[in-house]
């Protein structure tokens, strides 16, 4: 009898077990990384009475916690690959939106400043047309660096963003070293440690992409990046961020390793902080390098063309952009004065690339990013990829180096340089004009400036056939002081002289004059084409595309780019959502499952009860037989 | 299968999420009418968009310039039409003036006309178009390209111009020259006996020679003189070596020079050491055709008045012609504009409709894209609501 009543008293223990779980998960149901609970119940051996063994009862094991240890492993990785282009995504679409918003419609404002060009064609002197070529240009000028800052603004922006995602992977690492802490000192399974663990390495994998290693009790070491180490038993190892010496706007993480900082920025992937620091930081850096280039090949051809010419007061052009110009920045332990800084000369040359410059204290040396050495000299300026490398102030000493990166930023650097209608040069520097009354056939054709430079190139001469008219000389139409002593005159042959050239065709008489002057109160437009061609041109990439075309392309880039992390981001996140389906499926909590099961150790417990109640009858009836 | 609880709850939130940015999407592209609003939505068309509208603003460019060429061209051919008025009325006087018994006074009456004739001509070659600017003196427009003075009773000009043309693109890739058509060209003709008159570069005084011409070509030997001022009123004549054919004349300014078969004017004050060459050339202008004919008019006799007759009946047809070349050049301009007009208008239909169906929303089926979307959300809104109804729980 005693043995029923204990058991009855097991199934009892063992219906409270159960409903104690059951209550646990219900009441954990809608919590996040919980992970179902169950209690294992095992039946008493039995006891021997003479042939017969009996049961013993009920006796309550462990409660186990439901695991899916892989699938979980692998969520963990993909919530990693998830986060870190939904990052991206969320920037990029910021960026793509950005071209796409009116005030920012770079090739309409370049279509607009070619096109007023084109329509000054017609009247170049007149100054409401020149006043709106002016005002384009400024536009276009506005947008370049309009965009650019923008564009530096969200990298920037992203630096509080870095510092809060470190804190936030620090705050977490600790944390999971405080439960291995608690792990390795309990005793047994502790399920709902385990839980949180599990969480915390969700939460830290959507942060960056971690290499999560378990112990024996449940305890988890945590590396990033190159394998540094995050997470080491009870102890944790902080990230922390510093300003990047090359960009005083940007953060750059580094490792702690026992006091000295590891940089770990560019070997961090996945997650939030990998998205900001890859990805997001690349596409905004290769915006701004096409930015730059873009900006740079129109500033300088557009600047080329414009000082070979003359504006309408007959002068020489000058400027019509301001030329860019970079400071480089000095290594912190550089020990000389020197200030250097970089102009773009050639923007179709500009290579998206940042530049180290040194110096030995005998030679200047420029290497690329990759240390390739591009080119070497005694002294400065040195040209390289279209950029001249100039010393603004101070002296170097030897080892001392500098960095920049022109491309980046140059956008920004774009303004317009003149300001007056009048200082628009459109007409080339020089003319050729047949004298009206000359007799013989000969005409000048194809005047270019081949040296703008030459001093004298818009100084008037006359070039005279003389009798008999298989000869020319150049006179000066002042007082017919002969320039050039008469040489042999051949039709189609090119006659050069203070820096222009032109072809002289036909029968000339003797006595034809051909005056060369400076092209003054003209409306002569013969340079304004050339600039308007700028716009379809095939002026970049060594040849190959225009402006308009490499505008494309950055648009295009940008777009697959965003769209394709998009699409990433939202295949990830399905995969996510099914191996959380999985994950759940097996790890979590039903309602309606537990309801089941709660009834079934409320039954558990009304039937141990009955048998509680049967044997107490059954003692009954046998004392009152007695 | 087990489903978990909360799985039902997390399902039913994202897929919200998921039908309200769809909607969100549908909404944006009805509102706004266009299929992109950023690049990301769709590079390539976005790309294509961009390359599309970019043609399409420098179409607008181009039809704007042949509108302003077109302008300028028809005037330009109008002032043409109106100098082959003159000219042809020239023709009719020159006749008249061959009739060698027409009485002295009648005569003068022909040159007087004549003389108006030239300056209607000088006036219809300084025709100013609508931008101010003269429109036969090619890149130098703001200088009047026919200079008139008048010197011994005659109009005498100089015509000066650049033909250094300017581009203008009507098309893409297509440019079409403006200010090619000058006053310089097609008012010069060659000519028998034309002469070239120069003042020396080295001149320094304020004096001026009217073209010389061949006025008695009985006369007139073909030698090259120079008129040399050795003072500031008296001037030698000199041969082609230097050696004097004419010394110290008087000079009186306006007044008729005359040596050997050529007559010219000089008028203003020359310095000392100034000279004028007169030499053999091959071309005339239309003031030196006219002007040799008044000269004989007034002064000439009946052979040499015949001779100059049909020396200028032959000059002015010769300016006639140049000056019709000059007009179906331009008026081929005219027609191949026109052409070109047509064209340009084709083109922008053409990107008009490219760009729209690469950009505009297509309305059918954005709202009937909108109104499924919208059915999805209602469906999973009442299916949610209606499972999450169903607990056990309810029934204990």
């Amino acid at each position: 009898m005693a043995d029923l009543l204990s058991v009855a008293r097991t199934g009892i223990v063992a219906a409270n077990a159960g409903l104690q779980t059951t209550g646990h998960n219900i009441a954990n149901a809608n919590n996040d990384g919980y992970h179902k609970q169950r209690v294992d119940l095992n039946a008493i051996g039995p006891a021997r009475h003479g042939a017969n063994r009996f049961g013993l009862g009920v006796s309550v094991g462990d409660v186990t916690r439901l695991q899916d240890e892989i699938t979980l492993r692998q969520r963990r990785d993909v919530e990693s690959q998830a986060a870190s282009f939904s990052q991206f995504e969320s920037l990029g679409t910021q960026i793509s939106e950005m071209f796409g918003e009116s005030g920012y419609h770079l090739d309409e404002a370049m279509g607009q400043y070619f096109n007023a060009v084109r329509a000054s064609a017609d009247n170049p002197s007149s100054i409401p047309l020149r006043t709106i070529v002016l005002q384009r240009a400024d536009e276009m000028a506005n947008r370049f660096s309009g965009l650019d800052d923008r564009l530096a603004r969200m990298e920037s922006d992203m630096a509080p963003q870095i510092a809060l995602e470190v804190q936030e992977i620090n705050t977490i690492s600790e944390q999971l070293a405080d439960i291995n802490k608690q792990l390795t000192t309990h005793y047994g399974n502790d399920n709902d440690l385990l839980d949180r663990r599990d969480l915390l390495l969700d939460q830290l994998a959507s942060k960056v992409t971690i290499d999560a290693r378990f112990g024996n009790d449940g305890e988890v070491s945590v590396g990033i990046a190159k394998g540094q180490t995050i997470v080491d038993a009870a102890h944790s190892h902080p990230l922390r961020t510093v300003v990047d010496p090359q960009n005083a706007q940007l953060l750059r993480v580094e490792f702690d390793n026992q006091g000295a900082g590891v940089d770990i920025t560019d070997a961090i992937e996945g997650g939030a902080l990998g998205g900001i620091l890859s990805e997001s930081r690349e596409l905004l850096r290769d915006t701004r390098e096409s930015l730059g280039q873009l900006a740079a090949s129109v500033v300088t051809e557009v600047n080329a063309i414009h000082t070979e010419s003359v504006d309408l007061d007959g002068n020489r052009g000058q400027n019509f952009f301001d030329p860019i110009i970079t400071d480089t920045i000095s290594n912190h332990n550089n020990t000389g004065t020197a200030e250097l800084n970089t102009v773009i000369v050639d923007g179709t040359a500009l290579q998206a690339k940042a530049y180290t410059i040194e110096y030995d204290g005998a030679n200047w040396s420029v290497d690329d990013s990759e240390g390739n050495s591009l080119v070497t000299g005694a002294t400065l300026p040195l040209n390289i990829d279209g950029i001249d490398i100039t010393l603004n102030a101070g002296a170097a000493n030897a080892g001392d180096s500098f960095y920049v990166s022109p491309s980046l930023g140059a956008a920004s650097g774009m303004s317009l340089s003149i300001d007056d209608p009048r200082q628009l040069a459109l007409a080339q520097a020089v003319r050729a004009v047949e004298q009206t009354d000359n007799s013989g056939s000969a005409i000048a054709q194809n005047i270019t400036v081949a040296d703008a430079n030459n001093a004298a190139l818009q100084t008037p001469v006359m070039i005279e056939f003389t009798d008999p008219p298989t000869q020319y000389s150049v006179i000066d139409p002042a007082d017919g002081t002969v320039l050039v002593a008469p040489a042999a005159y051949v039709s189609g042959d090119v006659i050069a002289h203070n820096g222009w050239e032109l072809t002289v065709t036909g029968n000339p008489a003797a006595g034809d004059r051909i005056t060369v002057e400076g092209n003054a109160d003209g409306l002569a437009n013969q340079n304004l084409d050339r600039i308007a061609n700028l716009q379809t041109e095939k002026i970049m990439a060594g040849g190959n595309a225009s402006v308009e075309e490499m505008y494309g392309a950055l648009i295009s880039d940008v777009g697959t780019r965003v769209s394709s992390a998009a699409n990433n981001a939202e295949a990830q996140g399905r995969i996510h959502q099914i191996l959380t389906d999985r994950l759940q499926n097996t790890v979590g909590v039903s309602l309606d499952e537990e309801a089941t099961r709660m009834m079934q150790y409320q039954q558990l417990f009304q039937a141990s009860a009955r048998v509680i109640q049967t044997v107490q009858a059954t003692f009954d009836t046998m004392i009152r037989s007695f | 299968m087990r489903v978990a609880t909360s799985l039902m709850y997390d399902h039913a939130v994202s897929s919200f999420a998921t039908q309200q940015k769809r909607i969100y999407e549908a909404q944006q592209q009805i509102s706004t009418g266009l299929k992109i609003a950023s690049p990301h939505q769709d590079p390539s068309a976005a790309v294509n968009i961009d390359r599309l509208q970019s043609l399409e603003g420098r179409m607008e460019t181009y039809q704007r310039n042949v509108d302003t060429m077109n302008e300028r061209l028809s005037l330009e051919d109008t002032s043409m039409s109106d100098m082959s008025n003159v000219y042809q009325r020239m023709r009719e006087l020159a006749v008249q003036a061959g009739n060698t018994a027409l009485p002295q006074e009648s005569r003068l009456a022909l040159a007087a006309e004549m003389r108006e004739g030239l300056q209607s001509l000088a006036a219809l070659g300084n025709t100013i178009n609508s931008q101010g600017h003269y429109s036969f003196a090619g890149a130098q427009g703001d200088q009047k390209p026919i200079d008139t003075f008048e010197v011994s009773g005659m109009v005498a000009a100089s015509i000066n111009g650049d033909n250094t043309a300017r581009n203008i693109e009507i098309a893409e890739g297509r440019v079409m020259k403006l200010g090619d058509n000058v006053a310089s060209d097609f008012l010069r003709t060659e000519s028998n006996n034309a002469l070239r008159t120069r003042g020396e570069l080295s001149n320094t005084g304020s004096a001026r020679a009217m073209s010389a011409f061949v006025s008695d070509s009985t006369v007139f030997s073909g030698q090259n003189i120079t008129i040399s001022f050795d003072t500031s009123n008296t001037y030698d004549v000199l041969a082609d070596d230097g050696s004097i054919l004419l010394a110290d004349q008087d000079y009186r300014p306006g007044e008729t020079i005359e040596y050997g078969g050529i007559r010219t004017a000089i008028d203003g004050s020359p310095s000392v050491g100034d000279s004028f060459v007169i030499e053999s050339a091959t071309t005339k202008d239309a003031f030196t055709v006219i002007n040799q004919l008044i000269g004989v008019l007034r002064s000439g006799t009946g052979d040499q008045l015949s001779a100059m007759v049909d020396q200028s009946l032959t000059d002015i047809n010769s300016l006639q012609e140049k000056l019709s070349v000059a007009q179906v050049e331009a008026g081929s301009k005219l027609n191949s504009l026109e052409q070109q007009k047509s064209n340009n208008a084709d083109m922008n239909l053409y990107l008009t409709k490219s760009l729209s169906a690469l950009r505009d929303t297509d309305y059918v089926t954005a709202i009937s894209q909108l109104q499924q979307e919208m059915t999805i959300f209602d469906a999973a809104q009442a299916t949610f609501a209606k499972i999450q109804q169903s607990s056990l729980f309810d029934h204990i």
